[in-house]
């Protein structure tokens, strides 16, 4: 059985903790056969490296938006404090991920893809379509940014708004340490 | 308080690390709440989150970075133009402290969203490219999609994360 973890110093990449996949030797230098490596660098040019980070989460929940009838789009907003992205000069944006689900519940059945949310009609005619979308606004204020979930259920091609009653949705949200440089 | 980290002999999955999540303990034999596990097929790990800049002048732009030899995903972002905004205004990598700049924006999609059944987005966007140069490098290719000609400056923003297999 080859070994698989390895805590310390490796021959090769130096201190850390790597594991190998399945059958490959942990203390061997080839660095594709590691699943996990803490020695990840780069030295390309303009690359600032994550250097093999994990999403590391700081902070996830969700948020229920209602389009109301009659209505086509209702917006969600989510806030943070921009201090937690300080770098020690300056404020930073971070990563998050969003995915809307159809139905109120703690567990929706069906959660989206994000949607463009136009859609070409005729020449010249951009549309919402059905869907969401979010937007994220890192230095939306002095001291917060800004996460904006829209859905949308649509128009008719002919442009009328729809007309249909009222319809719920859950938005869940995560915001990662990870970094934009 | 449960046990958190097992480094060594895992009663159901064998020899190797495993770390469970809070409350959980991680010498149970259900993995679908560990953090981390040895055994996993592969292990995502974040390489770069970088932001480019494309115009109607500059309309590609290419990263390389070390890809180690494995699989790597490219996940693309945007940032766009309202009115008269240029890059300047809409780039999103850092801010002074106490200083808002609510221009700045990125998402799945760029454009406007419309308003109503009756208003108009933007139609600008971008494609990327993610080559496996065959030397532990990949490059990515951003190039700048403007179909009726906007002409905006717009900022993608590129996460690159591995997927060992």
């Amino acid at each position: 059985m080859a070994n698989r973890v390895l805590i310390g110093e490796h021959d090769t990449h130096g201190h850390g903790l790597y594991v190998s996949k399945s059958g490959a030797d942990v203390t061997g230098s080839t660095a594709s056969n590691l699943s996990f490596s803490s020695h990840f660098t780069d030295s390309n040019s303009g690359i600032v490296s994550l250097n093999g980070e994990a999403f590391n989460v700081y902070s996830k929940g969700y948020t229920d938006i209602t389009i109301d009838q009659g209505d086509i789009l209702a917006t969600g907003d989510i806030t943070w404090n921009r201090s937690v992205f300080n770098d020690g000069s300056t404020d930073r944006c971070p990563l998050i991920f969003c995915q809307v689900g159809k139905t109120s519940g703690d567990t929706p059945t069906t959660h989206w893809l994000p949607c463009i949310l136009s859609q070409k009609n005729q020449g010249g005619d951009e549309r919402a379509g059905y869907g969401y979308r979010y937007t994220v606004r890192p230095y939306y204020t002095t001291t917060t940014g800004l996460l904006r979930i829209t859905v949308s259920r649509g128009v008719t091609e002919s442009g009328t708004t729809n007309n249909d009653a009222d319809i719920d949705f859950r938005a869940f949200y995560t915001l990662l340490y990870t970094r934009l440089n | 308080m449960a046990n958190r980290v097992l480094a060594g002999d895992h009663d159901t999955h064998g020899y190797g690390l495993y770390v469970s999540k809070s409350g959980v303990d991680v010498t149970a034999a259900d993995n679908n709440y560990f953090l981390f596990d040895s055994n996993a097929a592969g292990m995502a790990q974040a390489l770069l989150w970088k932001e480019v800049t494309l115009t109607s002048s500059s309309t590609s732009a290419t990263i390389t970075y070390a890809n180690f030899g494995v699989r790597c995903y490219a996940i693309g972002t945007m940032s766009w133009c309202e009115a008269l905004q240029d890059a300047d205004d809409i780039s999103c990598i850092t801010e002074a402290a106490s200083t808002a700049r609510d221009t700045a924006r990125w998402s799945a999609f760029g454009g406007k969203l419309p308003a109503g059944a009756a208003d108009t987005g933007e139609s600008v966007g971008f494609s990327l490219n993610n080559v496996d140069n065959e030397d532990d490098t990949g490059t990515i290719t951003i190039s700048y999609i403007d179909p009726v000609g906007r002409n905006k400056d717009i900022c993608v923003q590129v996460l690159v994360f591995k997927e060992e297999v």
